[in-house]
């Protein structure tokens, strides 16, 4: 009995494993934090935590602890990034990183790696914070079972329009995502018959983001092994099993029944040789239509939509800050000022604030809705606001810092005043400067 | 369900809104229902043996309405007896103020409410239905949105009830889909488009700016469209002031929300659970009768009788019988039947699926499969109908077969022994000539332009157009029969086949589809905005392949029929061979088998009693036509081996098939080459005895063909 309970614990575990896509495709929309010099994406601090912990937590509330890190492996990143997980990261999730090459899609990359997945596999970037309960997820997904269970949000209020949100059509009785389009100025929305064929009942939505979290069926993974022109995972690999679900010459031409067939679940070849069972009969089965010819896809895909809580990535600068707001605003039960640091008593930190490990911070300042690194130097009458703060600055007397983004060793000195600036690692800000909007780069890293 | 009194009851302080108003269109304005319509209107055609129009009037007496205008177009006189014999409506004590409004004139809905307008009948918000609507809905709910609705957005003017289903559901119509799109919340339609089924549509397309208002918007292809609509006082006059909508949907609705001028918004009231469906043609007709006897519309059933006087019973299997139906003891009424009242069957009869109107008679050894007897029709013995319509009084002589999808309108006597072949449609009347598609081959040349368009419109189109001009009429010991051809809308440019696919039990198989409309597009991946349309397609094997043999079946069997008529009736050659062509082009057909048919038929026409002349006769008239179906010396020996092949199925035809290949030869449409190619190979050797018997026969002219060949070349070389 005993032995029995081992061994369903143990395929438990082995249900999905998960690959974490690392500080990947996002281009330079976060230049200039993420350079080289600095930190890797995944390691950059949200709450004084870097991004990627928050991932692997979520992870292990899902009861997956297999997961894969995927990095590009030019430059220091890998190194970075194994190096945390290696010493200082402290859950359970065993992480395995792989680099890739920097320039190779995510689908590409998810090629590269295809001999160290043998189970369905959820594909998670590592700058996505949510509440959202995992098991929730899982659980939807197991019980249609799908192909393609993708997740998507709504994005709070707070989040900037400069990011259009595009068209996502949602099948809403079988929660079938059914359509995916990048929003358009000026072109007519354009909807195929035979998706509404498929699909008679179709609710496009443009307020939901793609939370770029996928789970797969593997056989997916088999079918990617083969087809190398699909690079992207969110641009070719969606879309391609989107359309799959009703276009049955797409269906026929990519060959995708050879991949599908090979996966059949246990329970699903149990059921389809029951004679009670009738799983979602097509419906002109009885009486052909050669005008509306509808057909049995072997994909399938469903939307898990998040509305109910905080989602959101850490993929642009602006939901950079953002994520880092959520993380320290007030109520969250985590510790704000730890006993290494030194404040002021005529200092004020927010309960909207964090302070890191070891800083100083020195009287009459103050500082809210911001979060402050570990081991920095803050001097006298600082005015913090909105800002997050990185380990190692110096910030000299007088400074007021708003909406700013603050590297790894920078120095900012003294009657200075930044709002909305980014300023990158090891990069000295000159005293009495005034600085609007502007991302402050040494000359000889602006070059490379 | 007698007509309730119940006047609207009041609501604490809320102000008592006047009971609506409704009006009815008892015209489709179309062409379905033909020869019957012809005769009879729409509305008054009877459904489990109640006129539609009943059913329309009781959906209307159980939600809060008053004042009823039916409006009429056309057969005002036989609407304004009905109301005045036979309706309970007219009742001043009843609920409903009923009113018939004629408009002679109107050729459309839209003319029928510009009409309505001019004679500022409406006062208040109504119902706008037709006279063949079968709901069990009540329709409160729908009202009281809309009136809350009014208050909200002044500019509401519509409520469109429509009602969830499955897309492929019996009661919406083949020919075309209805795609809505609403705002999910507020149920408000911000675009609507008509898709017809054929030729297929690819996509729908909208602007990107019904975004600016609504973050979701949803699509729905599954929406059966009753039309029921509950409008505002300005409709009418909106009609009025766009004077060219003609159609409801089409015209109306898509203009009112495409419209930045008029800025008049349309809503949908979405049921799911309530019956409404309204009979808009043939097809379901038959869908919702099986739907009433299969109660999905609870409580309109056959034993509701709902018309006074009806005493039907419900019994095990969907089998509603009137009080007094005499079913012989060996009769068998299998399931979902009404049979009415008076009505009797005969011994070893078999009804299936069918209703009987009352006082029918129908004879011994009778099989009725899906049909539907109005009231008086008479069956003799032996008969076999399926999947049509008998309208009242039509009597079936003995031994009578018809085939599914038939109507046969009022008093049509056929038989006996006649087979009707299927999508017949039969009248006492012959077909006014405007129904026609083309009325004679004489006005070919002024009919070009016209008959490219049905060409256009499909291969069915032009098979009509060239194969049966000629009007047929049924003779026998009766009333001359008129056999109606197929109708079309002369308005617009209508597909024939989407008017086909909605006819009574039309055969899907029947559909004749284009390569490309079998094909679909696919993506390529990467495409991320989905916008190419990749029509390079490989045909898929619907009607191509899996259905070719009964395409050329039916193909073989059509020119049977060309070829035999023009024998008999003797046209010219030039004549059959136009139409021979015209129907080989619209069915992609073969020579090959043209000629297959060609050359039996043509030796039947030889009289055997007197096989030479009639011979020379026969194959010296219709040798050039032998001619025009061959190209290659390989065609002539084609011809040979089939009659030979023919002249071998019986000794009498045996005896002239060398008399006819020596006239064949003397009149040149065989050639030497080909007999001789005929006689050494296997076109002649590969045979049966008697095949064989026929080519030893064939000998003797051949050594004559031999020899003439080298006297002929002796005088040449003598030259």
């Amino acid at each position: 009995m005993s032995l029995l309970f081992e061994k369903t614990k143990h395929q438990r575990q082995c249900e999905f494993q998960a690959v974490i896509l690392a500080g990947y495709g996002s281009s330079n929309k976060l230049y200039p934090i993420s350079e080289d010099e600095n930190l890797p994406k995944a390691l950059l601090p949200v709450g004084n935590r870097p991004m990627i912990a928050y991932t692997l937590d979520w992870l292990e509330m899902a009861g997956i602890f297999d997961a894969i890190v995927v990095i590009q492996s030019t430059g220091n990143a890998q190194q970075k990034l194994s190096g945390y997980i290696t010493r200082n990261y402290t859950g359970n999730v065993h992480c395995n990183v792989v680099g890739v090459a920097e320039d190779c899609g995510t689908a590409e990359a998810l090629r590269a790696i295809k001999d160290k997945i043998a189970h369905d596999f959820i594909v998670v970037p590592c700058d996505l914070i949510t509440e959202l309960d995992p098991r929730n997820l899982l659980d939807q997904h197991r019980l249609r079972d799908t192909t393609l269970t993708a997740l998507f949000y709504a994005p709070g209020e707070s989040a900037k329009d400069d990011e259009a949100l595009p068209f996502v059509g949602i099948d809403p009785t079988r929660q079938a995502l059914v359509y995916k389009s990048e929003p358009m100025e000026d072109d007519d929305i354009s909807i195929r018959m035979s998706l509404l064929t498929k699909f008679p009942r179709v609710r496009l939505h443009t307020n939901l983001q793609d939370a770029h979290l996928y789970i797969f069926k593997r056989w997916v993974l088999d079918m990617l092994a083969d087809k190398e022109y699909i690079a992207s995972i969110s641009d070719d690999l969606i879309p391609m099993l989107v359309k799959c679900q009703y276009q049955k010459k797409m269906v026929d031409r990519e060959q995708v029944n050879k991949y599908a067939s090979g996966y059949q679940g246990l329970l699903q070849t149990a059921l389809a040789l029951s004679t009670t069972y009738s799983n979602d009969v097509d419906e002109d089965v009885f009486m052909p239509d050669p005008i509306h010819s509808s057909f049995k896809s072997p994909v399938t895909t469903q939307v898990y939509v998040y509305r109910d809580g905080f989602c959101g990535r850490g993929n642009t600068l602006d939901n950079y800050a953002e994520l880092n707001r959520h993380v320290i605003k007030q109520g969250t039960p985590i510790m704000r000022v730890p006993p290494t640091s030194e404040v002021a008593p005529k200092t004020q930190v927010g309960n909207d604030s964090i302070i890191g490990e070891h800083t100083k911070i020195d009287e009459r300042s103050s500082v809210k809705k911001s979060s402050v690194g570990a081991h920095c130097i803050i001097g006298k009458n600082v005015k913090i606001a909105n800002s997050v703060i990185m380990d190692s600055v110096v910030i000299g007397d007088n400074v007021k810092v708003d909406g700013c983004i603050i590297c790894n060793h920078a120095k900012v000195l003294e009657k200075t005043i930044l709002k909305d600036c980014e300023v990158a690692n090891d990069y000295v800000v000159e005293k009495e400067s005034q600085i609007k909007g502007e991302k402050l780069v040494a000359f000889r890293q602006a070059m490379a | 369900m007698p007509p309730k009194n119940k006047r609207p009851q009041q609501h604490g302080d809320d102000e008592v809104e006047e009971p609506l108003q409704a009006v009815i269109l008892t015209d489709s304005y179309d062409a379905r229902f033909l020869p019957i319509s012809h005769e009879l209107p729409r509305c008054l055609m009877p459904l489990c043996n109640i006129p539609l129009i009943e059913y329309t009037l009781e959906v209307l007496a159980i939600s809060d309405v008053r004042d009823v205008f039916v409006v009429c177009s056309s057969h005002i006189d036989k609407i304004k007896a009905y109301f005045d014999e036979s309706s309970r409506w007219m009742n001043p004590k009843g609920k409903l103020n009923v009113k018939i409004v004629a408009c002679p004139d109107a050729m459309s809905v839209g003319d029928a409410l510009r009409e309505l307008d001019a004679r500022q009948l409406i006062t208040n918000d109504f119902i706008l239905t037709s006279g063949d609507l079968v709901s069990n809905i009540k329709l409160d709910k729908a009202i009281e949105d809309h009136r809350a609705r009014k208050k909200t957005d002044k500019n509401a003017i519509m409520t469109m009830v429509v009602k969830e289903a499955a897309r492929s559901h019996t009661s919406r119509p083949l020919e075309g889909a209805s795609i809505f799109v609403l705002d999910p919340v507020a149920g408000q339609c911000l675009y609507y488009e008509p898709v017809e089924a054929l030729p297929k549509k690819d996509r729908i397309e909208f602007a990107p700016s019904l975004f600016e208002q609504h973050q979701e918007i949803e699509l729905r292809n599954d929406l059966v469209d009753p039309r029921v609509d509950i409008c505002s006082v300005e409709v009418p006059a909106l009609f009025t002031e766009n004077f060219d909508w003609q159609r409801l949907r089409r015209d109306f609705v898509h203009g009112i929300i495409t419209s930045d001028i008029l800025g008049k918004t349309i809503y949908t009231h979405l049921v799911s659970e309530a019956y409404i469906a309204h009979i808009q043609n043939e097809r379901i007709y038959n869908a919702v009768s099986m739907h009433v006897l299969n109660r999905w519309a609870f409580p309109i059933v056959p034993e509701t009788n709902l018309s006074p006087g009806d005493d039907y019973e419900f019994s095990r299997g969907n089998i509603y019988k009137a009080g007094n139906v005499i079913l012989s003891r060996s009769c068998i009424v299998d399931e979902n039947v009404q049979i009415g009242a008076g009505t009797v069957v005969g011994e070893n009869s078999t009804v299936r699926r069918s209703v009987i109107g009352k006082n029918c008679q129908i004879g011994s050894n009778v099989n009725l499969d899906g049909v539907y007897l109005w009231d008086g029709v008479v069956i003799g013995n032996h008969c076999h109908i399926q999947q049509s319509i008998l309208a009242q009084n039509v009597s079936i002589l003995d031994h009578t077969n018809i085939d599914h999808g038939s109507i046969l309108s009022k008093g049509v006597t056929v038989g006996p022994n006649a087979t009707i072949p299927k999508y017949s449609r039969l009248s006492l009347e012959p077909q006014p000539k405007n129904n026609m598609f083309e009325s004679s081959d004489e006005e070919d040349d002024g009919d070009n332009g016209k008959k490219k368009r049905a060409r256009k419109a499909g291969p069915d189109a032009s098979f009509f157009s060239l194969g049966l001009e000629h009007e047929h009429v049924l003779h026998g010991d009766h009333a001359p029969v008129y056999i109606w051809t197929h109708y079309a809308n002369d308005d617009d440019d209508v597909d024939e086949r989407n008017i086909k696919l909605d006819t009574l039990a039309y055969d899907i198989r029947d559909l004749v589809l284009d390569e490309h409309e079998l094909s679909e597009s696919a993506s390529d991946i990467g495409e991320s905005s989905d916008d190419e349309s990749d029509l390079a397609s490989v045909g898929e094997a619907f009607n191509l392949n899996v259905d070719d043999s009964k395409k050329s079946e039916e193909f073989k069997k059509e020119m049977a029929l060309t070829i035999e008529r023009s024998l008999v009736e003797d046209h010219t050659v030039d004549t059959a061979a136009l139409e021979i062509t015209g129907l080989r082009m619209s069915s992609n057909g073969k020579y090959s088998d043209v000629r297959e048919i060609l050359i039996p038929l043509l030796i039947n026409q030889i009289d055997l009693s007197n096989p030479v002349a009639s011979m020379k006769k026969v194959l010296t008239k219709w040798g050039p036509l032998v001619d025009k179906v061959m190209h290659k010396s390989e065609d002539q020996v084609h011809i040979l081996s089939l009659l030979q092949k023919h002249c071998a199925t019986n000794p009498a035809l045996g005896k002239i098939f060398l008399g006819s290949l020596q006239i064949l030869y003397n009149i040149d449409v065989i050639e030497e080459d080909a007999v001789m190619t005929w006689y050494t190979t296997g076109a002649s050797k590969d045979g049966n005895a008697e095949e064989l018997k026929l080519r030893d026969k064939a000998t003797k002219f051949v050594e004559w063909l031999n020899e003439a060949e080298e006297e002929s070349e002796e005088d040449s070389d003598e030259d």
